[in-house]
């Protein structure tokens, strides 16, 4: 018998956690994104520290002013861009990816759980896994380099399931349709290689 | 919808773009860039080139510097 959640119960929890995130954060969620926003702050290219919050929200109003010939004098604050509120919401960036990563794995400890096989455990018991490798090593190894492919075909397409299947196809992107249906016919058709291979 | 397919694909993960939000200019920089000609974005074409992209660059190529306000 199945350990996933049914269907009826997955789809709507997805969509609810699409729809909070979009909610309270006002952004699409797209996972590979947030690796990518932490990568980028870890090579240090990320917003600018030399000034304060007040100093690059100036800035950027000024350079707007100058580069783009439109007038903000006299428009008022957007709302919640209190220098209070940038200051939340500039260096909220770091730990927010860090909690969302943490919320990933807790939700998967959560799933197991409610699934009844909350068991925490270091190997690696997929049934798939033994098509590829018997060897432990070879199955961490099958999995980093499975790990490196999905985020190098991420990068590359600009976002992974949750950005295009989950936000890009809701919003009926044309790039997304695309992405989605090149990522899910490869696993389809990965799958019917391994069946046939081994 | 068609506007949608000329999304900045970095839209989502762009330092540059929390700044125009929390400076009430997001979508003046969004219309000029973001959405419709992200591919002019300095940004974008440094990130195609596989360049580190400076944290102070503009989309349309100068440097955020201290503003006289």
């Amino acid at each position: 018998m199945s350990s996933y959640w049914p269907f009826w119960v997955g789809a709507p929890v997805l969509a609810a956690v699409v729809l909070v995130h979009w909610v309270v954060r006002r952004r699409m969620l797209a996972v590979s994104g947030r690796y990518t926003a932490i990568v980028n702050r870890l090579r240090g290219d990320d917003v600018a520290p030399q000034m304060s919050m007040k100093e690059l929200v100036e800035a950027m109003r000024a350079a707007t002013e100058e580069s783009l010939g439109v007038e903000l004098s006299n428009e008022p604050p957007p709302p919640g861009a209190s220098i209070a509120a940038t200051s939340s919401v500039m260096a909220a960036p770091a730990r927010e990816h860090l909690v969302f990563m943490g919320g990933l794995v807790a939700g998967g400890f959560v799933g197991a759980w409610v699934g009844g096989t909350g068991a925490i455990t270091w190997l690696l018991h997929s049934t798939e896994l033994p098509r590829i490798t018997a060897s432990p090593t070879g199955s961490v190894l099958a999995l980093f380099v499975g790990g490196v492919l999905v985020g190098f075909g991420t990068r590359m397409a600009g976002g992974c399931t949750s950005g295009h299947g989950l936000c890009g196809l809701s919003r009926w992107r044309h790039a997304s349709i695309g992405a989605t249906m090149a990522f899910f016919s490869t696993g389809v058709l990965t799958a019917y290689a391994l069946e046939l291979l081994t | 919808m068609a506007k949608d397919d000329k999304d900045c694909p970095h839209i989502t993960d762009c330092p540059m773009f929390t700044l125009f939000r929390v400076s009430g200019t997001e979508e003046i920089w969004k219309v000029r860039y973001c959405l419709d000609e992200y591919e002019k974005c300095a940004r974008h074409e440094l990130n195609q080139q596989g360049q580190i992209v400076p944290i102070d660059l503009l989309p349309n190529g100068r440097l955020l510097r201290k503003g006289r306000r």
